[in-house]
């Protein structure tokens, strides 16, 4: 119906069914005054009054004939029969309670859940980033065979040597991680930063919200320092003083002139910490050589019509370009273009993917839990429809009857399912992982509410459309062969090859839960190279405070010696590089063995540089492989001295001992030359899934860094010595502030969060199918046994035992289950490619997992079936046989 | 509303949307101008005049107001939405084909 049409017809039609008795008074006044109308004519004609009447009403052939014919022709008369049927619908379910809270509650929980995640992956996958034109925008990487092609930081001279050829951005700007530290009215503070070059914020098309972002001449050398917070920041540390653009920040102990804040909608999503001030980025000459460290970040924005394709063809070739000009570091080394929001969510696309995959199986079971029981509800309505039909009723009038019914039951689940979802989702932001993308954005919005309503219509549609044909077909053909009611043959099949279907949907989830949690356990097992039990990590920034070497080294030699005094703790050391802790102040350098012919410049190799305190190998209890730790005489008195660990050693040293070689390495802009005196066992670095890299150390008392991580070993449980802890730390220096405290257990479970969080949520769902599952199969096989009562005692009339009776139905439970496992495992193992990237060192088509799996449906199963099963074992045979 | 409408039925309703495109009429005129138009030749009862009003008001082709009458009387007034003219266009051709072709095949002779 064309919608202009559609609307007039609408309006009348809706006029009508708002306001009945209005539109039965409007229908009775005009047929008065056609009366009257008519009477009047007669009588012009000189017909007397009283026959005028009498002829005008025969003339009408009745007002109530009339009026029924109206009534009759309207075509909207359905909408009338719809607002019947949901009140009937309405009745007839609380006439039966248990079944409609059942239906309901299994509905509520299927689209609970899928609303639940729906919400989750509209907001992090569907939306699009904050950015103005954010389709254009993306990240450029760096790959290297060595890290399986993983795109990665990018070198230095890369970056400059794409930015100068590449044709297909408008802007290519970098951005190089550091941190500034604030020195405030009241607390130090350390401020994540990062250096940015010229177009960054033009590539993102980010505006400042205060103020203005950097001017052209403010990323010449010279120029005042100038810096741009983020709103968070502006927010967090200075209240949004309205006036804090133009004002002069103290910033690593330089004057900053703060030129704007952020919009509060910029976050750039790269890392899981944002970066939260920014500054130019002035290049360095040596910069535009090195090529083999790689810690810079690079967004462009393409230019208007170029693709991703198209730019990515691009860099290719430049980077083939690089590769033949400096094959000593570039060789096999690629660049990779990638939308900046198939970055952003990367890490957690395939999580969420897979959740949600789950969560549609979750509601296809409570889809096919509410159909069969919608069909238990219909079959025992056979005598109503009955009596219906042979009375004339219509098969589609009662076919709308029972969908209509069905909606009112998936749109009173939906009810309930969006109150869960709304619960649910105040949990997910609570503790979902830090990791996720704009999770804090998640919130039940008309998009969300559009979905709940797609699925009242594909719920309804699913759980009571086809039960309703089926029930009509069923009831046709019995009216037409004379068949008694109750449940019939091709409605008990369809139960149960429901059921295997559910069986086998379970199955499928709980083989994936098994998987995640598997790899969970493996995962957190893996030996870190230290002991993270017990132990505390507490970052301090030292360098204004005690702006002298000196004066650092004794600070931190006096606080760990405060620290050790204290009861409960069993060893305390310091590190510049904890990784794991909040800011990660690694420092990278490029290393050369000065009696070996020197690399061309820019093309050393690279290692991470620690700067250690005696007793942090005994504190992170790292095993030492040969050679000697740092001890207390190894200050700035003495020769310098390295200890490296055991990649590093591997990696120059394959074939001898590396122990009194010399070594170099940079240091805050100097040479350091120093001799290896011991070689220590390597550590993942961020956590459990991370691979280990070279290391060297040097000791704190010869080289006195000013971001220092204290390591507190304790006796017991360390969260409640933390504050003892600083305590011993303010006796030194009682104005010393710490950046971040938190033990390493904490710290590592943050590098799980996602794993966790997808875990526990297939878990959750798994355990939802399972008891969905059981519903079903009791379901099925209740109907079942009651059906086959007289049978049954009629068998134990015969002589048949209560445990063969136990064993027939039981045996009907494992039937079904069993063609539900067997599909499942075909199902499972169908789908493993796409779980196998979430899995860590555990094959997607685990043996162990899908017989236990297995199993485990097969004993629910077995639980499902026992009530009806005793139930049948207890039949008494003469009153079995006297039924009906 | 797609099916093939009854001829009489359907020809009912092309003559009141053809009466009320000249112009908006109450139920009782309407019946007073089909007797007219028609000479008295299709004798339309104003029982059957008022099904066929209000299932053309419920399908969009014509809509109703309350309004007084040229005697000052309240009366329902009928007129065409702009679907509904387009719809008797389309009727009006249909009608011209069908009756043309009715009119050759009654006077084919020399059967």
């Amino acid at each position: 119906m064309p919608f202009e049409r559609w609307l007039y017809a609408w309006r009348a039609r809706l006029q009508r069914a708002l306001d009945r008795e209005r539109s039965e008074r409007d229908l009775d006044e005009e047929l008065r005054s056609h009366l009257a109308q008519e009477v009047e004519a007669l009588r012009a004609r000189g017909v007397p009054a009283a026959d005028a009447r009498r002829q005008a009403l025969a003339a009408l052939g009745g007002v109530e004939s009339v009026k029924e014919s109206v009534r009759e022709m309207r075509p909207g008369a359905s909408f009338e029969q719809v607002c019947q049927d949901v009140r009937y619908g309405v009745r007839l379910l609380r006439r039966n309670p248990g079944l409609a809270t059942a239906t309901i509650l299994t509905l509520a929980l299927g689209i609970g859940a899928a609303t639940t995640v729906f919400s989750v992956v509209d907001a992090v996958l569907l939306q699009p980033p904050s950015f103005a034109g954010s389709e254009r925008i993306v990240t450029v990487w760096q790959t290297d065979p060595e890290n399986g092609n993983q795109p990665a930081d990018v070198a230095p001279a890369n970056f400059l040597d794409w930015r100068d050829q590449a044709q297909s951005y408008e802007r290519l700007a970098a951005m190089e991680p550091t941190s500034l530290d604030f020195m405030g009215r009241d607390e130090p503070e350390v401020f994540l930063a990062s250096f940015v070059s010229e177009g960054f914020f033009q590539a993102l098309g980010v505006t400042a919200a205060h103020g203005r972002t950097f001017l052209p001449e403010e990323f010449a050398r010279g120029n005042r320092p100038v810096v741009v917070l983020t709103d968070v920041l502006w927010r967090r540390r200075f209240g949004a003083d309205p006036d804090l653009v133009g004002r002069v920040l103290r910033l690593d102990a330089q004057p900053y002139t703060v030129v704007g804040v952020l919009p509060p909608s910029f976050r750039l999503g790269l890392a899981s910490r944002e970066r939260e001030a920014f500054v130019p980025k002035i290049f360095a000459e040596y910069e535009s050589y090195i090529r083999a460290s790689s810690w810079w970040q690079v967004v462009g924005r393409l230019r208007p019509g170029v693709t991703v394709a198209e730019a990515q063809a691009e860099m290719t070739a430049i980077a083939g370009r690089l590769a033949r000009d400096h094959p000593r570091t570039n060789t096999d080394v690629g660049a990779r273009v990638i939308p900046l929001h198939t970055r952003q969510v990367a890490a957690v696309r395939p999580a969420l993917f897979l959740l949600a995959g789950a969560v549609a199986f979750v509601l296809f079971i409570a889809c096919v839990n509410a159909a069969g029981l919608m069909l238990a509800h219909n079959s025992r309505r056979r005598s109503e429809f009955a009596i219906r039909m042979a009375l004339g009723g219509g098969g589609t009038r009662l076919l709308r009857q029972l969908i209509t019914e069905s909606v009112v039951i998936a749109a009173l689940g939906a009810g309930g399912g969006l109150a869960l979802a709304a619960g649910a989702l105040d949990l997910v932001v609570a503790f979902g992982p830090a990791e996720v993308p704009r999770l804090q954005n998640v919130t039940i919005d008309t998009r969300v509410l559009g979905f709940a309503l797609l699925l009242v219509v594909v719920t309804a549609l699913g759980c009571g459309a086809a039960p309703a044909v089926r029930t009509i077909r069923e009831q046709t053909r019995a009216i037409a062969h004379g068949q008694r009611s109750g449940a019939t043959l091709g409605e008990r099949r369809l139960r149960s090859g429901l059921v295997t279907a559910e069986v086998a949907f379970t199955l499928v989830l709980l083989v994936g839960a098994g998987l995640l949690v598997q790899s969970l356990a493996r995962l957190v097992d893996v030996d870190l190279g230290f002991a993270p039990e017990n132990t505390i990590a507490m970052q301090v920034v030292a360098w204004d405070r005690h702006d002298d070497g000196a004066a650092r080294a004794n600070f931190v030699r006096q606080t760990l010696r405060e620290i050790r005094g204290l009861p409960g703790i069993e060893a305390a050391g310091a590190a510049s590089s904890f990784p794991l802790a909040m800011a990660d102040f690694t420092m990278e350098s490029a290393l050369t063995i000065p009696n070996r012919p020197a690399p061309p410049p820019g093309e050393e190799s690279s290692t991470a540089v620690s700067i250690a305190t005696p007793a942090y190998r005994e504190t992170m209890r790292i095993p030492l492989r040969q050679g000697r730790w740092f001890d207390d005489l190894d200050d700035g008195g003495r020769p310098p001295v390295a200890v490296i660990n055991d990649v590093l050693a591997r990696q120059h040293w394959p074939d001898r001992e590396p122990l009194n070689e010399r070594v170099s390495v940079r240091y805050g802009g100097q040479a350091i030359e120093a001799e290896i005196v011991g070689v220590v066992g390597s550590v993942r670095p961020r956590g459990f899934d991370s691979q280990p890299r070279p290391e060297l150390f040097l000791p704190h008392a010869q080289v006195p860094h000013g971001e220092m991580t204290y390591l507190v070993r304790t006796a017991r449980d360390p969260a409640t010595v933390i504050s003892a802890v600083q305590q011993a730390v303010w006796s030194v220096d009682p104005l010393q502030t710490f950046y971040s405290v938190a033990t390493v257990d904490q710290l590592l479970r943050d590098t799980t969060a996602t794993r966790r969080f997808t875990g526990g949520l297939l878990s959750l769902f798994g355990l939802m199918a399972l008891v969905l599952a059981a519903v079903g199969i009791y379901g099925v096989i209740g109907e079942a046994t009651s059906r086959r009562t007289r049978e049954i005692g009629l068998r134990s009339a015969l002589g048949a035992r209560a445990w063969e009776i136990v064993g027939m139905v039981v045996g009907g439970a494992v039937r079904l289950a069993v063609a539900g496992v067997a599909l499942g495992v075909i199902v499972a193992i169908g789908l493993s490619r796409s779980i196998s990237n979430l899995l860590f060192d555990v094959a997607p088509t685990d043996f162990a997992t899908l017989a236990t799996a297995s199993l485990l449906l097969l004993a629910v199963a077995v639980i499902a079936a026992s009530v009806p099963a005793w139930r049948a074992s207890r039949v008494d045979p003469v009153s079995a046989l006297r039924v009906e | 509303m797609s099916k093939p409408p009854d001829l009489v039925q359907g020809t009912l309703d092309l003559l009141i949307l053809k009466i009320l495109a000249l112009q908006p009429l109450n139920g009782w005129a309407v019946g007073q101008r089909l007797k007219q138009v028609s000479r008295d030749v299709l004798q339309v009862s104003d029982g059957s005049l008022y099904p066929a009003l209000h299932k053309l008001e419920q399908a969009g082709w014509i809509t109703s107001e309350w309004r007084a009458s040229e005697n000052n009387r309240r009366a329902k007034y009928y007129s065409l939405t702009p679907p509904g003219r387009r719809q008797l266009a389309r009727e009006a051709a249909n009608w011209e084909r069908l009756s043309a072709a009715i009119s050759r095949v009654v006077r084919l002779t020399g059967i």
